[in-house]
């Protein structure tokens, strides 16, 4: 605690307050440093206009003072914003000590000092408040800084979700022709074509639909950051019952089951996100299976007092330990193009889908053995207290199979 | 209903008003579409100018195809005076436009749009939904009253 090596700004005020000069003298003298910018009132009133424009560490307030005494003093203090915490140390003669103390604790004094001032006491407590000050000083400086580097970041993710959808949005209407007119050239002068014009023309055409379809990906992307969370109580059940439901043409062809865990609880969230999230790692679950290994996809869950994490597990190729960040990430895959068609988006989708909910989604996998995603979602209170209320809910073991 | 089946087309974006009217020239042959590139003109032929007097063609047609994003007077203020201006307010509009967005068909239904489509991404996209505006509207919808 000691005086060297504060700059100016470090300077914490704290003020005196006694009607005699003197006394005020004797106060300053034993305070005077460079850590601390003593302001002196010679009356309560002027302590008051000082408390309005200044925060102060502390205020030294002696108690009897003519006009407005200390305790009056403090009474004001205490009614007004600015100075309503601002401690207050007493000083008061030893001889009317007692009475003084109980009535000065009510209003809110936080310590006291009795004539004749002992030097070093004084020093000591004051110096305990102003280091005190300056650490609050220092957390909201901190704080501010906090606040204000999260709505630039806020900010920029704002600019950037709205730069993508409006170039998305943008690149649409030139690719609608390029598709629209190659489409027409094909269908009305195909044969008038030799047969290397022909196989050009198919690959504007194919990659204009590829084109067509990063878009969309992309459009949906962008889509997610701009629209205002839904929360409603969603049956994560019901829910992944449903995606699985709808798969079942996949299923079918693959010859692969989806089996849910019948004790997927109820939870606070919104139904699109969360649909988003499950028929991407579903769907992913079903297309990255081992050459002639039916797809095996089992969602289960931990349920803990204020989170809850649902696992989706396959049996398929699996993801090499260096790549199991960067497929989160927009338009990465590990797959050809031509071997399993996709875009890459529905991860990023997933992962931002849950991060809008306050969650998360991470994978751990072993290739050529599987995959499972996990989804960590935060319970809100109110969710468990409906949950409490209604005891467990009486879902039975369904299995959804081709 | 007798007479050419006429729709009022309110696009601005070249390339998309030529790949509607190709698309409806294939599934609507005999039918007559008139196209209204910008919101003004769309005004001018439904509501008549007094300046121009010469509206392009006589009578309202069956229906209106509007796009939303239109350069000067956009698509919602041609939607709002369509349908707060007596005579035409009951004149079907089907808003026919690249965005999706939920404040775009919130603002379009709260105007009074009949119906919201998206523009699809491919010519077959176009043929389909020419085929059934067509058949929809034209055919199995009953037109209202002239007032
Ligand atoms: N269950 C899984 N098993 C193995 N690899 C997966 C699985 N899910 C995703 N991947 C890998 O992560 C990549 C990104 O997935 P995703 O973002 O859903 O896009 P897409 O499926 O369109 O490629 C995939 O291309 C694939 O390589
Ligand atoms: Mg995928």
């Amino acid at each position: 605690m000691g005086w060297t090596g504060l700059e100016t700004d470090d300077r914490v005020s704290v003020l005196l307050v006694d009607d005699q000069d003197e006394n005020l003298l004797a106060l300053e003298t034993v305070l005077a440093g460079p850590g601390l910018k003593l302001v002196k009132a010679s009356s309560g009133i002027q302590a008051l206009k000082c408390l309005l424009d200044e925060d102060f560490a502390v205020a030294l307030l002696d108690v009897r003072m003519p006009d407005i005494d200390g305790f009056e003093t403090a009474a004001l203090m205490r009614e007004r914003d600015r100075s309503r915490n601002t401690p207050i140390i007493f000083i008061t003669a030893l001889s009317t000590a007692e009475t003084h103390v109980s009535r000065g604790y009510s209003l809110g004094a936080v310590d006291y000092i009795f004539k004749p001032i002992v030097p070093e006491v004084l020093r000591a407590k004051v110096q305990v408040f102003a280091e005190l000050f300056r650490k609050t000083r220092q957390v909201e400086r901190l704080n501010e800084s906090l606040r204000q580097r999260t709505r630039e970041l806020e900010a920029a993710n704002r600019d950037l979700e709205s730069f993508s959808y409006s170039v998305s949005h943008d690149l649409r209407a030139p690719l609608r022709a390029i598709a629209g007119f190659a489409d027409i050239i094909s269908r009305r002068y195909r044969d008038a074509l030799s047969e290397e014009a022909r196989h050009y023309f198919d690959n504007i055409v194919e990659a204009s639909e590829r084109m067509g379809q990063l878009i969309e990906d992309l459009l949906a992307y962008a889509r997610l950051g701009r629209q205002a969370l839904r929360r409603r109580r969603v049956s994560l059940y019901e829910l992944i019952a449903q995606i699985a439901a709808d798969l079942a043409p996949r299923l079918a062809e693959t010859g692969g089951q989806v089996s849910l865990s019948p004790n997927l609880p109820t939870v606070h969230g919104d139904p699109t996100l969360l649909g988003e999230i499950f028929t991407n790692l579903i769907g992913n679950a079903l297309t990255y299976s081992r050459p002639g290994v039916p797809p095996q996809v089992s969602v289960t869950c931990e349920v803990g007092l204020d989170w809850v994490t649902v696992q989706v597990r396959d049996n398929g190729i699996g993801i090499p330990p260096e790549h199991q960040e960067r497929i989160f990430e927009v338009f990465q895959r590990l797959q050809s193009e031509s071997s399993h068609p996709g875009t890459g988006i529905g991860l990023a989708i997933a992962r931002k889908s849950a991060a809008m909910m306050d969650g998360r989604v991470w994978v751990q996998s072993v290739v050529g053995e599987g995959s499972t995603f996990s989804v960590t979602l935060p319970r809100h209170a109110r969710e468990m207290i409906l949950a409490a209320r209604e005891g467990r809910e009486p879902w039975t073991d369904r299995v959804a199979s081709s | 209903m007798d007479g050419p089946r006429r729709i009022l087309l309110v696009e601005d974006n070249r390339m998309d008003a030529e790949l509607l009217l190709e698309a409806f020239g294939e599934t609507l042959p005999g039918g007559e579409i008139h196209l209204a590139p910008d919101g003004q003109v769309a005004l001018d032929c439904l509501l008549g100018n007094d300046a121009l007097d010469d509206r392009v063609e006589p009578g309202l047609p069956e229906l209106v195809l509007l796009d939303l994003k239109l350069p000067g007077v956009s698509g919602f203020e041609v939607l709002n005076r369509i349908k707060t201006t007596p005579g035409v307010k009951r004149l079907p509009v089907v808003v026919l436009t690249s965005s999706r967005e939920r404040s775009d068909r919130a603002l379009a239904y709260d105007l009074g749009a009949n119906s919201f489509l998206v523009k699809p991404l491919t010519y077959a996209g176009f043929l389909e939904t020419a085929r059934a505006v067509q058949h929809y509207w034209l055919t199995l919808n009953v037109a209202p009253p002239e007032n």
